[in-house]
């Protein structure tokens, strides 16, 4: 008797459960039928690995790359930055003119494509670019990109500090088709940003009072080469191809499934088995033989910077010949070739060499002539110096490493970071007879102690939002973020650093300054500002230009393409039958 | 026995509750925060996005706030997948993750104690030993290595899995059979062990001495008091596997709520980390309640008070 009421018992346990999993199961099926789950290029649809969920589609409201990847194929700015140039997006052509002051360069008039719509057929206008622009200049909106509009635009900035009207915002639509926009000074890369995410336009009909309108394929109306049309949380997302496009005759996809994989270990698995053609989250370690062995591997420069920075407001950091002694006692090529071995470049400055100069083709680095990383400010990206270094030191009080206290050095959990901050730790030990000892703290409360300058030496990494130097310049102006707590003045937005530092102030004029120039004068005044930061403060100690590491199954696709920043852009792709 | 049941449930209530506050307030003391980013928001937009969370009011008051929307079933909007709905969330994720459990735990349950009567019954014998190897390994090798060498095995090699996900029905067989290694060899163990306590006892010998088959006196006798042990450890396993794992989910690219409970710590999501908490709590209540229940069912020498 007891054992029948057990196994009854169980079995209407294990009843109540298949229920419930059967109710569950009903919901899962909707709208995404398994076939589609299925897709794997035989039916027209690309399957692309993003890795991490996107946290917003919202163009105004993304700022990560995930995000980046889905809209620059869901929604179309004026322009699009691809790796062959600046080519018009939804703009056919745009006038550049001065503005009532004189002030040339100021004034740009966008012409846009009168075939261009929206993914439910309704006509893209200047409407949608005005509405766009200024939802990011609202602080409700929270956007965290805003400043890339309000930092260049006329009349956003004030709107933005609450000291300016709505209407003084210099962003017209002067008819459906025709908008003007006013800038503070010449940016020589404005036509950049307008390729730029934060930029792209939405409707106001679709976005006003819709929460979460960017991730329903009801509410998701976009203007680009594809459209939502399937998001799963945690799964995948999927894109259909936008009959509506003005360009939709040259979309050769179907679509695209972008997939939410972020183990690369098992993004890998499915690269290899054939069922992802386009994966770009790799395992470091899987990079050597990937390098050597797969055509269909590539490591382009990524359009980033990594770093260690100094927190120059506590001891012994805030001695700028320490900073140096740490900085020239680093062997970086050894760090690249035996630590990372994923084709990173050894650094001697800040801006990576992907980015150019005014004239948008040379580097804006020195390079030799093999096209390799040069000794730059002093700092040999292929040796230690340790005789220098160890000369800093005892300038600084401390003769080989005498009397040094022993330091911290901060990173995030990551097992790359790990080995970096190992052997570098190594390295200090051996060159300037130093003790660093690693902190590693969980991600969220590193960003804390980063942010807090709760450190005395922490990772650093920068990736740019723009094609210019100054998306990299920016992040140490006393209005940046300035992991180094380098301010010669206050700033709200960072109360905790109450220690000023005068020489950022040069740095601050040198940007502003750069900011209003152009040409070879600009790039001096950039330059000029990197030395500042990286030889003679010595803010920060460069260590490597980090590659964008991916693969593309040759066999079944072609010209998927990156834009310079690193997005994909899938509208000229096509799968090879 | 009703008396028994209404008093359980108000003891459940009582540990949900406990669990929301702690979770809340410890939630809260961790440093960091929802904003933490290598591109961190200015203070305009983290003082727009506090008010649109309600993260700038007295603690307090966010906490009878969610109090209250708790009882109303309403768990928030995620602010790392932002825009989207804690209940949508788990609603979209707990198919698979149930899907996955249920399977898993009818192979621990079914291989588990079959393997463990196997092993007692022929105690010290050849089947016996490697039962017993077997079921240590299935304890001690971590998930993730199971993970990747079954991933590794049958899907690269083999190539009669997929690589990732549960589109295909083959997809599950991986999730179930690493989720539910390690009970299953603890399950092993733990009704062998029962079942050779039990054979000590007196009642057996004497359904032995009373001329019954040894078939009636290991189904009919042992067993039946045997497993009282092993339906106290499948309540809870129930719980924890049905409710995913973060380590299989990741391996195996599943998208279940398992990965949630860590992803949502790591981004500071605190709607996210309360939701699911308060639904992987509420889950685990209710299941150990079943088992309480279920217990004093089949047990009479429990009583209801």
């Amino acid at each position: 008797m007891k054992a029948k009421k057990l196994a009854s018992l169980f079995l209407a346990m294990l009843l109540c459960l298949s229920l419930l999993a059967g109710c569950g199961g009903s919901g899962d099926g909707e709208g995404s039928g398994d076939g589609d789950q299925q897709a794997s290029g035989s039916d027209g649809i690309l399957v692309w690995n993003i890795g991490t969920e996107p946290k917003y589609i919202d163009p105004q409201l993304n700022t990560s790359a995930d995000g980046g990847h889905v809209d620059n194929n869901l929604f179309e700015g004026l322009m699009v930055d691809t790796r062959d140039g600046l080519q018009y997006g939804v703009a056919e052509s745009y006038d550049i003119s001065a503005n009532e002051e004189g002030v040339e360069n100021t004034v740009y008039t966008f012409h846009l494509r009168e075939d261009a719509k929206w993914s439910d057929g309704q006509p893209v206008v200047a409407g949608d670019f005005v509405y766009a622009w200024v939802r990011a200049c609202k602080p409700e909106t929270t956007a965290s990109s805003a400043n890339l509009i309000f930092d260049y635009v006329k009349g956003a900035k004030e709107f933005y500090n609450g000291e300016g009207a709505i209407e003084d915002i210099k962003i017209e639509a002067v008819d459906e088709h025709t908008l003007r926009v006013e800038l503070y000074n010449p940016v020589p890369y404005f036509l950049n940003l307008t390729a730029f995410y934060t930029y792209m336009p939405v409707r106001e009909d679709v976005v006003e009072g819709q929460v979460g309108w960017d991730k329903d394929p009801a509410t998701c109306i976009s203007n680009g080469p594809f459209k939502l049309a399937e998001y799963k949380i945690g799964s995948h997302i999927l894109m259909e191809k936008n009959e509506h496009y003005w360009d939709a005759d040259n979309v050769k996809l179907a679509g695209v499934k972008g997939l939410m994989i972020q183990e690369a270990t098992t993004a890998m698995q499915g690269y290899e088995a054939g069922d992802i053609q386009v994966n770009g989250n790799i395992p470091q370690e899987d990079i050597p033989k990937l390098l050597a062995e797969d055509p269909n591997f590539y490591s382009d420069p990524s359009m980033s910077s990594a770093f260690y920075s100094f927190n120059v407001d506590v001891e012994p950091t805030n001695d700028v010949n320490v900073r140096k002694a740490l900085t020239l006692a680093i062997d970086r090529k050894q760090l690249v070739e035996q630590v990372l071995r994923g084709g990173e470049v050894p650094a001697a400055a800040y801006v990576p060499p992907s980015f150019s100069l005014s004239d948008g083709t040379t580097s804006f680095r020195e390079l030799g002539a093999d096209g390799k990383a040069v000794k730059e400010y002093g700092i040999d990206p292929w040796a230690a110096q340790v005789d220098e270094a160890q000369a800093y030191l005892a300038a600084a009080g401390y003769p080989g490493g005498e009397g040094f206290p022993e330091i911290e050095l901060l990173y995030n959990q990551s097992e790359n970071d790990k080995k970096i901050a190992e052997a570098i730790q190594n390295m200090w030990k051996e060159n300037l007879g130093i003790t660093v000892n690693l902190r590693s703290e969980e991600w969220g409360t590193f960003i804390s102690s980063r942010y807090n300058g709760n450190f005395v030496i922490c990772r650093g990494n920068w990736g740019g939002d723009y094609n210019d130097p100054m998306t990299m310049m920016d992040l140490f102006s006393s209005y940046g973020i300035n992991y180094s707590q380098w301010r010669w003045a206050p700033f709200a937005d960072r109360e905790t650093d109450t220690v000023m530092n005068p020489a950022n102030q040069r740095y601050d004029e040198l940007l502003i300054a750069a900011g209003k120039t152009t040409g070879t004068e600009r790039d001096q005044l950039l330059k000029e500002a990197e030395k500042l930061l990286v030889e003679e403060e010595a803010v920060i100690l460069p260590l490597y230009y980090p590659t964008d590491a991916y693969v593309i199954d040759g066999a079944k696709v072609m010209g998927v393409d990156k834009a310079p920043m690193g997005h994909w852009i899938f509208k000229n792709a096509e799968l090879i039958d | 026995m009703a008396k028994y049941i209404i008093k359980r449930i108000l003891y459940s209530i009582l540990t949900i509750w406990c669990i929301i506050t702690i979770t809340f307030f410890l939630m809260k003391i961790i440093p960091g925060d929802p904003f933490a980013a290598e591109k961190l928001p200015n203070a305009a937009v983290k003082a727009a996005i506090s008010k649109q969370y309600g993260f700038d009011q007295p603690l307090y008051i966010q906490y009878v706030k969610y109090l209250g929307n708790f009882v109303r079933g309403d768990f928030g909007i995620s602010y790392q997948k932002a825009g989207v709905t804690v209940n949508k969330i788990i609603g979209d994720g707990f198919p698979y993750s149930l899907t996955i459990g249920i399977w898993a735990s009818c192979l621990v349950v079914i291989v588990g104690v079959s393997m463990g009567i196997v092993s007692a019954l022929r105690q010290n014998k050849i089947a016996d030993r490697l039962i017993m190897v077997m079921s240590t390994l299935g304890s001690t090798i971590p998930s993730f290595v199971l993970a990747t060498g079954f991933l590794y095995l049958f899907s690269k090699t083999l190539g009669i899995v997929p690589a990732f996900g549960v589109d295909e029905a083959a997809g599950y067989i991986g999730p179930v059979l690493v989720i539910g290694a390690f009970s299953t060899a603890f399950i092993t163990r733990l009704t062998r062990t029962s079942i050779l306590e039990v054979l000590q006892q007196d009642y057996i010998r004497t359904a032995r001495s009373k001329g019954l088959s040894e078939f009636r006196v290991i189904v009919k006798h042992a067993l039946r008091n045997a497993l009282l042990p092993v339906v106290t450890y499948v309540g809870p396993m129930i719980a924890s596997i049905v409710t995913g794992s973060f380590v299989i989910e990741k391996v195996f690219g599943i998208p279940g709520i398992g990965k949630l409970f860590t992803e949502s710590i790591i981004n500071r999501d605190y709607t996210m980390i309360m939701g699911i908490t308060t639904f992987f709590a509420v889950f685990l209540v209710i299941t150990v309640l079943v088992v309480d229940v279920a217990y004093v069912l089949i047990d009479p020498r429990i009583k209801y008070e």
